[in-house]
């Protein structure tokens, strides 16, 4: 518990710290939290989203995993009252580099369309600064114009060799 | 080092990082991209753990 709360308050600061960064002319209407009740309650509502292709349940599918990893990266990101999207990661076990797993923005109309990843990239670099981390990895892009995107802002693409516990990912020093 | 100001370092570093690279957030990723990354990994934590992590508890 006492590394829970821990570093749930380096994920606190680094949420200010990138919320005060925010440059959007409605920056006011964007918040930033972690997975609390109040979001996991929210991402229920996701799963009745048609148009999403998700096959994942935010309320009940991360309980193990936000157990298992207190000093797990997780972000919460909302447009007023709305929740926009959701993002889980994790330092690895040396605490050398961060992992970005999964992140997802609301399938159907989205105030913070292409911005969302934006702040989940700046909140990811922030908080592998914060843990003494070097370097961060971005799990699985989906797909092309993803890996594109990174490697043009100077990513590298590193490809799976095909083993499970070995995915693709595009990695960056921090 | 004492950790305080191991800590105090790391948190000069985190908001020097922000200030660096926070031109991110005008960059634009794609907008019809709703989701990255793999959800089998959170749920299924245990199959994904790290080589060395492995090789520890070997």
């Amino acid at each position: 518990m006492e590394a829970e709360a821990r570093y749930e308050s380096y994920r606190e600061m680094v949420r200010d710290s990138v919320k005060a960064a925010l440059p959007y002319g409605d920056s006011s209407n964007i918040s930033l939290s972690g997975l609390n009740s109040a979001a996991l309650r929210q991402a229920k509502l996701w799963n009745d989203i048609p148009e999403r292709r998700v096959d994942f349940n935010w309320y009940s599918d991360s309980n193990i995993y936000r157990k298992m990893y207190p000093k797990r990266f997780e972000l919460a990101i909302w447009y007023q009252n709305r929740l926009e999207s959701l993002s889980l990661g994790r330092p690895s076990f040396n605490g050398e580099r961060l992992r970005l797993e999964l992140t997802e923005r609301v399938a159907n109309h989205s105030m913070l369309k292409g911005r969302a990843f934006s702040i989940t990239e700046l909140s990811l670099i922030a908080y592998a600064n914060l843990l003494g981390a070097s370097e961060i990895r971005i799990m699985q892009p989906i797909n092309e114009s993803v890996i594109d995107f990174y490697v043009q802002k100077g990513y590298s693409y590193v490809a799976s060799t095909g083993a499970k516990h070995f995915p693709d990912y595009c990695v960056k020093k921090v | 080092m004492s950790n305080s100001k191991e800590f105090t370092e790391r948190f000069k570093k985190m908001k020097s990082s922000i200030e660096k690279n926070k031109d991110i957030l005008n960059e634009d990723f794609p907008e019809d991209v709703k989701s990255t990354g793999n959800p089998d990994f959170i749920k299924n934590p245990e199959k994904y753990k790290d080589d060395e992590e492995c090789q520890k508890k070997k």
